[in-house]
């Protein structure tokens, strides 16, 4: 393994990039937000008009975006604090604990604001605080990001002090919640029984496989290109190995699981098949086959194999960006199935209609939420890096 | 590097103090789902019932069941127990149902609480046409009450499901868990918004036709959508017409029924029609694998 | 128990308080925001922050009772208004049409505003018709060619100046620079009551004569009298062709009465006979069959047919046969037939079978489905006539009963001439045999007398009939009620003199002999023992069983014929005017002659005559026009209102050109099976130079117009709706001003109208001062005081005060009056209606105090309606038909196919489909295989309905109905889109002129609920006017709205006549468009 150290070339980590790259990025991250706010801008004049999702389909791609988000908040968490709290060698790192929080927020704050923008009444998103109902795992969900976020920034506080007896079972509370939450997301869908394909005790374990794939693939990448804190070269690389084997199994894991629920669905035909068949073959079939599959699945497979890390970090983008398939895949052929035959053609509407095609303004405002997203973390950083200074009683590689 | 035992105690304190508190309020509001709407005497309605029928003469069964609303409303809400009764022999798939509610409760482009749903059967010459009108199902274990994160649906003393579009805050989990697909959401469109655009209604009326701003009755209050109030962005779901039982109507899909297919009465009247009509039939509820125990049968 | 609201709030407040002065503020605050809400004040049904509001809907004083329009059903309506603005429409529960049975008329108002009728889904989307965005408020005025759809927007006054006046009217418009426009003033050319009452005698006098000599040698003699005023001739050489006047044609699509009664006073008024409405292209055989059957026997002639039909007595049949008759979906109409059958067939009371070449939604409730051959119903109905003949299966007793005393005796109320004899040259069946023409032995049958005409004002010779008494030939005087003559049914003989004769239903079983029951199914393909079990249910019920037609078979070019086979099966049955057999519609008088108003007075009016511009009414034989077959087009002598003649007769300016066309409220460019032959007709300003539309909108016919002028709605206006054959009871449904006008106000006769159909025909009323019409318009009246007709409730109002009135001259059949309370909620229920549509004042003047209660009852009930029970007396109906039934039918005998020169059958025969040279079509038929029929579904009406996008939910798009087996053969596959081409549309396009073309694409339907072989497509669908495409206003472009261009209008593949080429095929007795006859192919269109 010594050998992959090398071939992290310095100019590759972000706060070392090159000028040019970083001049790129932040173009692109205006860009990203130039088109966002646009996209911002006709949801807040147009309401829910510009939006593809309707009745029979009724959410689309930023509910799927808010999967995505708190899964990677989840998964990245459940890895970074569990490699801390377990004390791994590369993870052990309060500063590394801190950029882990930072990657939760900045996962979790963009999901959140997709949902939001997803309501039919924002102005009304506190009556959850106000009036929650916890049979609903809705509800549910939003109080436990919102416990997971203050723990969180607790545990960040406490990672400044030299030594806190709270800091790791706070840290352990947090990953609690990380587990559950992915997991439970999939519950999210899994209790609606009314959708066939939701209805599936796998959903959950579905879920927290593909957060804890998808949080691995980030963390790889951050840890590949953030800086590390000046950890030392093997302990990075160790930690960069082991994320990505982490990585590798879980997808691995997740094609397991996907393959098998999708093969007893068409095996024994029964509520589940029409939706597999749609994710299949249906109009998206390109989201599942190209996307997911071959984006998502088989090329970062075939990069992870090699010995290349450089191939992993591309391996690790990929999954981060594609796996928001998995979502997608679960979210909206599962919803695509309606239990009553010929309920398309009893009144017509493009609102009831189980075809969903996200729209221009979906896409836009997804945008936004990634350059929001993106905003988070190098804000975050950039106080990481500020408190790490301020922090006086900090020993490296001790805690 | 590992946890300390004083460490390793707090985790477990925490994390079982964490599941704890979840499992508890996941209980709790298991357990109290109950109905917070008026019962008792003060929901009680004296309501004059409808013109007699000829004597000797068979009245329309529109009759009969509005004098029999009139008896259902004047005991407490509780007591009352509405069923519909849909014979598919009778309905002729007309649609007048589906248009008479969206007319009565001013439902806008996309939403619809009773579209009616025609299935053709067989080969020529040996065909068959059958027609399935869809209210919500008012049903005795409503999925979609649980999942609403805000409690702004639930099920009234009398078995029928509302939404408080005041409390809604359109997320659509609701819509997400009703199998029959029986809620919808309101997005705000308008029908007559794309017509006769450019026109300046001098010469010709132009667009936005007037009915379009009236505000609906639905629950017997005032809803008017102007500046995207509720109940725009809200799911919206048939309601058995509240609003119109309070002043003594049947619902608008009975009372339009040009089949008169569809039933709708007190099963806890053992005289009422359509108690009736559940001893004489064999009545059947759709989907009754989900186990939502409809309050809407059908007569095939 | 939560409590109620008062009771917490003090409680609360307490609290609120308690917590504040502990310095729990905080908490009181949150338990504020967070808490469940209590029940708050007024919350019956939901408890929320919300307070509840009164349900405006259910008030009394926000609903008025009024008739719908969307179809012509006529329904009943309870408009329920919010704010002024008509919200819901619900059915009104004193109008047989949508509670069954209805409620009895002396219902309090307060009690039955609390009931709702049922109604269809078009019904209940009439508010879209009145608040259609594309409603016209303003006259428009060309400003491009015909069209083009450019338009300004001009004064009333201005409008009607120009259309009186005529002139250099669209120099405006390029081409047109020089055209003269002759107005009204000019062609009004005939104003003389007398000259025209002198012409008219003397050009009947002229067909009266059968001489071809002394013909033309009256003609000559008419040109030396008339010299002085041959001027006004359209041609002196052809004095039958009238006045010029004839050369204004007023015609009109759908129309009801009082309306009705304005637009043809004012036809009369212009002096023209030309006053033409839709029957044809809608179910004008099924009339003008039923007119034949209904013609009485009276001053020794058939005359008096009456346009109507029958229909069955659904609420009482065992058993009903349907055929070609849509009832769920169309039909007189979905909501009033639906209710009466649907009970009856669950409990097994009824049972029903269906002849359709289509599954209908009724078919899906039938015993039996006959998907019969389409344009093969004459051969079906013979197959079991022969069938029913063979068995013995029939109604002998009635069919035997040979005068009215007959049926009296024998409890019937109507009776047939099925044993009349009649003459069969060479054994063709011409006319009756009559007594006084039978020589025996002992000298004629009977000996003839001289009897008073009806009117009493002149003599006939009563030659009476012949039936065989137990073969003895014997007179029968088909009127005499007090001597029964019972007659011998199967009479095939030679009479003492030597005549061949045959009775009547021996005639008939002899067309059904042509050939055997086998053969009769296999030329409309349905299974032998289907037909024969249809047959058989259909006799097993006696007189309650019934055959219900409608268009299927009455809409070929053979309709005449089959509808006449299917009623031949009823009177076989027995079954007219008995409770659960054939009965007829029965109205209320409005028109009050000799009672209250006479509002059929009209002074100074001038007795048009001549050759109308249809050809109706007259034996080409008899006029100066006959010159040999083919005729140049087909002449009816036989029916009326033939729609596919108005404008296609101007093309060929047959029998005369025509300078000045009104159109109220038609479509004939949609409606008409290659309507697109109108288009051409109408663009050209040569053949046409004037033509004005009224209109609510620019529609698929007014956007040729010259003028058009904005037309109340069905909402904002008055009619009287009148019934249909399937409602037993008499009525007289109302249509009054329910919304207020979305048209502008203009003046006539001084007063402010809205712009409307009334403004425009008493604009021009006044502007030429025609007679029937200003301050003595109705005549001097009863009290010496002037009736006048300036106003449209002049003529509304009163007409409502008749019907208050009641039929009897002392008022003894009166309605009571409105109480207090009642006339309260009237007033109340109109105070959102301006001045110029609801004045009460004005109002009351109009019908005068005394009458002023009783019209508020009418109105405040939405007409006039009789108790249900009422309806029948006994077995039988109490309106019933009662008088002679033509089996066979002499007068129809004895007129000649103007194309073919061949007499027209007496009798229920089966004729193929064919042109008007007579010869069938199956050159068409090349390449061409499938079956063109069309139908409606309950979403749309025609040309109408498209504007209601509640209806457009409900099916966005019709498609082309086609069998798998025929797809699989065609390799066309369910949603792909084809066009639909024919033999005489080649390119499968509607020619929209100005250059403009639709195609006629539509998306395939697979589907089981067709007869293989057939394709068929609804009504409705395939707009490229009524908002469908945008139009230039006053430069302004307004949008089309594209909803309205979905689906497909195949009307233009439709066959053309092969001879008549600019009309459609049709029926050339009963007068038919042919919808049901083409043939075509579908082409799969790519991309
Ligand atoms: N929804 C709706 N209702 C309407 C109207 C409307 O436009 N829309 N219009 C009203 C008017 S004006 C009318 S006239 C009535 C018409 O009422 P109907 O005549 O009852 O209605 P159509 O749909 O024209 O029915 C014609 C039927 O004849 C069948 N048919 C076609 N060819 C043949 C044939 O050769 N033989 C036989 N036996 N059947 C055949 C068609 O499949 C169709 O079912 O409806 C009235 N009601
Ligand atoms: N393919 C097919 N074609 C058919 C039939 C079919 O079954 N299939 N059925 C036929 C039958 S039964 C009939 S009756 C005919 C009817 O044919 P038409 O009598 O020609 O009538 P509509 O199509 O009703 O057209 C009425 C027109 O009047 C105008 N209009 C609408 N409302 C008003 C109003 O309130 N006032 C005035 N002044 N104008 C108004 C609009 O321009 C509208 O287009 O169609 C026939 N056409
Ligand atoms: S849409 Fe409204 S009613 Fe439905 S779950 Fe969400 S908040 Fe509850
Ligand atoms: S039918 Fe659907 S909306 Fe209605 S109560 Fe049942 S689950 Fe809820
Ligand atoms: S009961 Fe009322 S709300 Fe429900 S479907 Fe019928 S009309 Fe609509
Ligand atoms: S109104 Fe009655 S007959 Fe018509 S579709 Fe609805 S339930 Fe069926
Ligand atoms: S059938 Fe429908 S559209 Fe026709 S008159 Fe009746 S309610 Fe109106
Ligand atoms: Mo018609």
């Amino acid at each position: 393994m010594t050998g992959l150290t090398g071939s992290i070339p310095a100019a590759s980590r972000w706060p070392h990039a090159g000028a040019r790259l970083r001049l790129w990025l932040w173009l692109a991250w205006l860009v990203a937000l130039g088109l966002g706010l646009v996209g911002i801008y006709q949801r807040m004049t147009q309401g829910h008009l510009p939006a593809g999702y309707g009745s029979y389909v009724p959410w689309g791609l930023w509910v799927a975006i808010y999967f995505h988000g708190v899964g990677i908040a989840g998964g990245a968490f459940v890895l970074g604090a569990g490699g801390f709290v377990l004390g791994l060698p590369g993870f052990g790192h309060p500063a590394l604990v801190r950029t882990v929080i930072v990657l939760a927020v900045a996962a979790i704050l963009p999901a959140f604001m997709g949902v939001w923008l997803d309501l039919g009444h924002m102005g009304r998103a506190p009556f959850i605080f106000l009036y929650p109902n916890f049979t609903s795992m809705m509800a549910f969900n939003a109080w436990m990001y919102n416990a997971f976020l203050i723990v969180a920034v607790v545990c960040w506080l406490l990672s400044l002090k030299s030594r806190s007896g709270w800091l790791r079972p706070l840290l352990c509370l947090a990953i609690l919640f990380s587990i559950l939450f992915p997991s439970q997301s999939g519950a999210f869908f899994g209790v609606v029984e009314a959708k066939g394909f939701w209805h599936s005790a796998l959903l959950p374990m579905l879920f927290l496989a593909s957060a804890i794939t998808a949080g691995a693939a980030t963390l790889l990448v951050v840890r590949a290109i953030a800086d590390d804190q000046g950890l030392s070269r093997t302990e990075h690389d160790l930690a960069v190995a082991r994320l990505r084997t982490v990585t590798l199994v879980g997808l691995i894991v997740y094609f397991v699981f996907e393959f098998a629920e999708f093969s007893i669905a068409l095996w024994n035909p029964n509520t589940h098949a029409p939706a597999v068949e749609l994710i299949l073959w249906g109009p998206y079939w390109w989201v599942f086959w190209i996307v997911h599959l071959l984006l998502g699945g088989l090329v970062p497979l075939v990069l992870l194999i090699t010995r290349r890390p450089r191939a992993w970090t591309g391996a690790a983008l990929l999954i981060a960006g594609a796996f928001i398939s998995a979502r997608l895949n679960v979210l909206v052929p599962g919803q695509a199935v309606g239990e009553i035959q010929g309920l398309q053609e009893a009144f017509h509407h493009e609102r009831l209609t189980y075809i969903y095609h996200a729209t221009v303004m979906e896409y836009l405002v997804g945008l936004f939420l990634l350059a929001v997203g993106a905003a988070v973390f190098f804000l975050g950083e950039r106080i990481n890096r500020w408190a790490a200074r301020r922090a006086t009683s900090f020993s490296r590689g001790e805690a | 590097m590992s946890m300390d035992r004083r460490e390793f105690l707090r985790s477990g304190a925490l994390a079982g103090a964490g599941l704890a508190a979840a499992a508890g309020l996941v209980v709790r509001d298991r357990l109290r789902q109950e109905a917070r709407d008026p019962t008792g005497s003060e929901t009680a309605r004296q309501l004059p019932a409808p013109p007699p029928a000829v004597s000797g003469l068979a009245e329309d069964s529109l009759l009969r069941m509005q004098r029999e609303l009139a008896r259902a409303m004047a005991k407490p809400a509780e007591q009352r127990r509405w069923v519909m009764v849909i014979d598919q022999r009778k309905c002729v798939g007309c649609h007048a149902c589906t248009i008479g509610c969206v007319a009565e409760n001013k439902l806008p482009p996309g939403v619809v609480y009773r579209p009616v749903v025609t299935e053709e059967r067989g080969a020529f010459p040996n065909v068959h046409l059958k027609f399935t009108p869809r209210p919500c199902m008012q049903c005795e274990r409503p999925p979609c009450v649980p999942v609403c994160p805000v409690k702004a649906t639930w099920r009234r003393p009398d078995g029928v499901t509302v939404v408080d579009y005041d409390r809604c805050i359109g997320c659509r989990y609701c819509l997400t868990a009703c199998p029959y697909g029986a809620r919808t959401s309101d997005f705000g469109e308008y029908y007559t918004d794309g017509a006769a655009v450019g026109a300046d209604g001098r010469a010709v009326a132009g667009p936005r036709g007037p009915w379009e701003d009236q505000a609906n009755h639905e629950y017997a209050k005032r809803w008017n959508r102007a500046g995207r109030a509720s109940p725009l962005g809200n799911a919206r779901k048939c309601h058995f017409c509240l609003h119109r039982l309070e002043v003594g109507g049947l619902p608008m899909c009975v009372t339009t029924c040009i089949g008169r297919a569809t039933f709708f009465g007190d099963t806890n009247d053992a005289e009422s029609l359509v108690s009736e009509l559940m001893a004489t039939h064999n009545v059947y509820t759709l989907l009754p694998h989900k186990g939502t125990q409809p309050r809407v049968f059908y007569v095939a | 128990m939560i409590p109620r609201a008062d009771s917490t709030t003090p409680t609360r407040r307490k609290f609120l308080a308690g917590g504040a002065l502990l310095g729990g503020g905080l908490l009181a605050a949150a338990e504020a925001l967070a808490a469940e809400p209590r029940v708050a004040a007024g919350n019956a049904v939901l408890n929320s922050r919300r307070p509840d509001a009164p349900y405006d809907l259910a008030q009394p004083e926000n609903v008025i009772f009024s008739v719908c329009l969307q179809c012509n059903t006529g329904c009943g309506i309870k408009c329920k208004l919010q704010d002024g603005i008509v919200t819901k429409i619900d059915g009104n529960p004193y109008n047989p049409w949508t509670l069954h049975p209805h409620l009895p008329y002396a219902t309090p108002v307060a009690d039955a505003v609390r009931v709702d009728g049922a109604i269809c889904p078009k019904g209940q989307a009439g508010l879209h018709a009145a608040y259609d965005p594309y409603r016209l408020r303003k006259v428009l005025k060309r400003a491009g060619r015909r069209g083009e759809n450019k338009w300004v927007a001009i004064p009333f006054d201005q409008a009607i100046r120009e259309i009186c006046e005529g002139g250099k009217l669209f120099a405006a418009v390029p081409g047109e620079e020089q055209r003269e426009v002759a107005g009204l003033k000019q062609l009004v050319a005939l104003t003389d009551p007398n000259v025209s009452k002198a012409m008219a005698a003397d050009v009947k006098a002229i067909w009266d004569e059968k001489d071809k000599a002394r013909k033309q040698e009256l003609v000559r003699e008419f040109k030396r009298k008339h010299a002085a005023h041959l001027d006004i001739l359209i041609d002196p050489e052809h004095p039958d062709l009238g006045p010029k006047n004839n050369q204004i044609v007023c015609a009109w699509g759908r129309l009801k009465d009082g309306r009705g009664d304005l637009y043809k006073r004012f036809a009369a008024a212009l002096g023209t006979t030309n006053a033409h409405g839709h029957t044809t292209v809608c179910q004008g055989s099924l009339y003008f069959t039923c007119k034949a059957i209904s013609e009485q026997y009276i001053g020794g002639k058939f005359t008096d047919g009456k346009k109507f039909y029958w229909q069955a007595d659904v609420e009482n049949c065992r058993f009903v046969l349907f055929v070609g008759a849509n009832l769920f979906e169309a039909n007189y109409g979905p909501p009033n037939r639906t209710v009466r059958l649907t009970d009856h067939l669950v409990s097994g009371y009824t049972k029903i079978a269906v002849a359709d070449p289509r599954f209908s939604k009724l078919a899906s409730k039938a015993w039996k489905w006959l998907p019969l051959k389409p344009g093969t119903d004459a051969a079906l109905a013979l197959g079991m006539i022969r069938w029913i003949l063979e068995q013995q299966r029939f109604d002998a007793r009635f069919l035997a009963n040979a005068n009215k005393a007959a049926a009296i005796a024998t409890g019937e109320t109507s009776w047939t001439n099925a044993t009349w004899l009649v003459v069969c040259k060479d054994g063709q069946p011409t006319k009756f045999v009559r007594a006084a023409d039978v020589q025996l032995a002992d000298g004629p049958l009977a000996q003839p007398t001289t009897r008073p005409t009806a009117d009493g004002k002149g003599e006939y010779v009563e030659k009476l009939m012949v039936v065989m008494v137990n073969s003895q030939p014997t007179a029968v005087d088909p009127h005499d009620a007090q001597n029964p003559v019972y007659g011998d049914l199967l009479v095939d003989t030679v009479l003492p003199d030597g005549t061949a004769v045959k009775s009547g239903l021996q005639v008939l079983l002899d067309s059904a002999r042509e050939h055997t029951v086998a053969e009769w199914a296999a030329l409309a393909d349905v299974r032998e023992a289907d037909l024969v079990a249809v047959a058989r249910e259909l006799t097993s019920y006696g007189k309650m069983a019934a055959v219900d037609v409608h268009r299927g078979p009455a809409q070929h070019t053979n309709g005449f014929y089959n509808v006449l086979a299917w009623m031949s099966l009823n009177m076989l049955l027995g079954n007219y005017d008995w409770r659960g057999g054939m009965i007829k519609a029965t109205t209320f008088d409005f028109r009050g002659k000799g009672k209250l108003f006479d509002l059929e007075s009209h002074p100074g009016k001038i007795s048009s005559f001549g050759i109308s511009s249809i050809r109706h009414g007259v034996d080409y034989e008899k006029t100066t026009l006959f010159s040999g077959y083919p005729a140049k087009r087909n002449w009816y002598p036989l029916s009326s209102d033939v729609y596919e003649e108005i404008i296609p007769s101007i093309g060929d300016a047959y029998p005369y050109p025509v300078k000045a066309l009104f159109f109220y409220m038609g479509a004939p460019t949609y409606a008409l099976p290659a309507g697109h032959t109108n288009i051409a007709v109408l663009a050209d300003v040569e053949k046409l130079p004037l033509f004005v539309a009224s209109d609510i909108l620019i529609g698929p016919t007014s956007m040729y117009a010259d003028y058009i002028f904005p037309d109340l709605s069905f909402l904002e206006r008055w009619e009287f709706q009148g019934s249909h054959p399937n409602i037993p009871n008499k009525v007289q449904p109302v249509r009054q001003p329910v919304v207020t006008p979305i048209p502008e106000d203009c003046t006539v006769f001084g007063q402010q109208v809205p712009l409307s159909f009334e403004a425009l025909v008493l604009g021009v009323a006044e502007y030429l001062r025609l007679p029937g019409f200003g301050d003595i318009g109705f005549g001097a009246g009863s009290g010496g005081k002037p009736l006048p007709l300036q106003h449209p409730d002049d003529l509304y109002l009163r007409a409502v005060a008749n019907l208050a009135w009641g039929e009897k001259a002392d008022g003894s059949l009166t309605v009571p009056e409105a109480d207090a309370r009642e006339i309260e909620l009237f007033l109340a229920a109109r105070r959102h209606l301006p001045k110029t549509v609801f004045d009460p004042g004005r109002w009351r003047t109009i019908v005068g105090d005394e009458l002023w209660p009783k019209v508020a009852y009418v109105l405040s009930r939405g007409g006039r309606f009789e108790d249900h029970e009422n309806g029948y007396k006994g077995e039988h109906v109490a309106h019933p038909y009662a008088a002679l039934l033509n089996l066979y039918q002499e007068k129809t005998a004895t007129t000649i196919h103007s194309g073919t020169g061949r007499p027209h059958p007496g009798v229920a025969t089966f004729i193929p489909v064919r042109g008007f040279n007579g010869e069938e079509l199956t050159q068409y038929r090349e390449g061409h295989d499938l079956a063109l029929i069309t139908h409606r579904v309950i979403s749309q009406t025609k040309s109408r309905t498209i504007a209601s996008p509640w209806l457009s939910a409900i099916l966005p798009e019709n498609g082309i109905l086609i069998h798998p087996q025929d797809a699989e053969r065609l390799g066309l596959v369910h949603g792909q889109n084809v066009q639909v081409t024919s033999a005489t549309n080649a390119e499968g396009r509607w020619p929209l002129g100005d250059g403009n073309n639709k195609p006629m694409i539509g998306k395939l339907v697979v589907t089981q609920t067709v007869r293989p072989g057939v394709v068929s497509f609804a009504l409705g669908f395939g707009h490229w006017a009524t908002g469908a495409h945008d139009v230039v206003i006053d430069g302004h472009v307004v949008r089309g709205e594209a909803r309205r261009t979905r689906g497909i209008h195949a009307n233009a593949a439709m066959w053309t006549d092969p001879t008549v080429t600019n009309t459609c095929l049709f029926d050339p007795v009963g007068g038919s468009v042919s919808f049901y006859d083409t043939h075509v192919r579908l082409e799969p269109v790519y991309g």
